[in-house]
């Protein structure tokens, strides 16, 4: 069983490129829903008023001096965490997809159930999302491929709302080989081949208002191909193991 | 001599002044550098020495001559694509692992400021 601290020092990572007509929106969800966590925004080098939009609303903001990519921000959100010993790590996407409302249920059930990451599932219990056609096949292809190997039952592989126990940030904040652009199904399969656990929960998630995804068009054939490509090179990386127990 | 020879003769010897050139100008790296000159003085034997391709395809035991030439072409450049590959690999993360530690000492940067 998960023995934190009284008081967990949690931190909600907002990765971020381009989205000023869209964080407004984020922060005050968060704000609203979880006005106890510390939130950072990691703008990815935007050159709109992501950041100066953030910064107006009182929020902790870092900037790349120039565009990385999606997994990049998400690692300097990792960095910044260990650097300020924060104990869990949630990932909310700065594109108004993610529902604060699921934020408490995730961190909850990630100090319950004992799992080092608890990812948010559009598809669990049977839930039904609104995603496009392209889309959902593409998530369903994934999940089903990171089921295979892992051994574990996983509908939304490649949800980017997750909480995450000190030890799986830390390991990340580290890692040389973290994806750059799209950390995801091939993310799982690491965290199984490095000996973390992982569960689900359940959330909703919806249709971004403004802006487009990185995966949209085109991008998404470039996203499935790379995405494959990872998985394989995952598994053929060499492994580490991890003890289970959970830092106090 | 036949011209040909002349020709190859002629540019081994460009291409080896041209490495040369790269070393003394400090353009290359030394782990670069002697594996140019390596391969830079494999071209010099082939060109003046007209017994050594011979030699070579006696030693590997194939009948055809240029299928030896190919065949170590394009061993050469799969090796200088592997390298590249890992020097570029290197250089990323490097510059990426830069660029977040810019990020947040800019950031500790703002604080102190709004401190002061």
């Amino acid at each position: 069983m998960y023995q934190g601290k009284s008081k967990d020092r949690i931190l909600i990572v907002v990765p971020s490129y381009h989205e000023e007509k869209n964080i407004l929106h984020v922060i005050e969800g968060l704000k609203q829903n979880v006005p106890d966590y510390d939130v950072l925004i990691v703008d990815d080098g935007s050159r709109d008023e992501t950041q100066k939009i953030a910064n107006d609303k009182g929020v902790k903001t870092l900037k790349h001096p120039f565009n990385m990519g999606y997994g990049v921000a998400i690692q300097t959100g990792y960095k910044h965490a260990v650097r300020y010993d924060y104990d869990i790590v949630v990932q909310f996407d700065g594109d108004d997809q993610h529902d604060p409302r699921f934020i408490k249920p995730i961190i909850k059930e990630l100090k319950e159930s004992g799992a080092d990451v608890v990812i948010g599932s559009r598809f669990l219990n049977g839930h039904k999302s609104n995603l496009g056609f392209q889309r959902k096949i593409g998530v369903k292809l994934f999940s089903w491929i990171a089921s295979v190997i892992t051994g574990q039952k996983i509908t939304d592989a490649t949800s980017g709302l997750q909480a995450l126990d000190k030890k799986v940030f830390r390991f990340f904040s580290t890692m040389e080989n973290f994806p750059y652009d799209y950390p995801d199904a091939d993310l799982i399969i690491t965290l199984w081949t490095h000996g973390f656990s992982f569960k689900e929960c359940p959330v909703i998630m919806h249709n971004r208002m403004h802006g487009r995804s990185m995966t949209s068009g085109l991008n998404a054939v470039v996203y499935v191909a790379k995405m494959l490509i990872s998985i394989l090179i995952v598994l053929i990386r060499k492994r580490g193991k991890r003890t289970l127990s959970r830092e106090k | 001599m036949e011209s040909k020879d002349l020709l190859y003769q002629v540019i081994s010897i460009l291409i080896y002044i041209y490495i040369l050139r790269l070393i003394h100008g400090h353009r290359l790296r030394v782990g670069h550098s002697w594996f140019l000159l390596l391969f830079g003085g494999g071209f010099l034997v082939l060109a003046f020495w007209p017994g050594a391709i011979d030699l070579v395809v006696f030693i590997t035991g194939s009948n055809s001559l240029l299928d030896n030439i190919l065949f170590y072409c394009v061993m050469f450049l799969f090796f200088i694509i592997v390298h590249c590959s890992l020097m570029i690999f290197d250089l990323t993360s490097r510059v990426k692992e830069l660029a977040q530690e810019v990020t947040l000492l800019n950031s500790e940067i703002d604080t102190l400021k709004g401190q002061t």
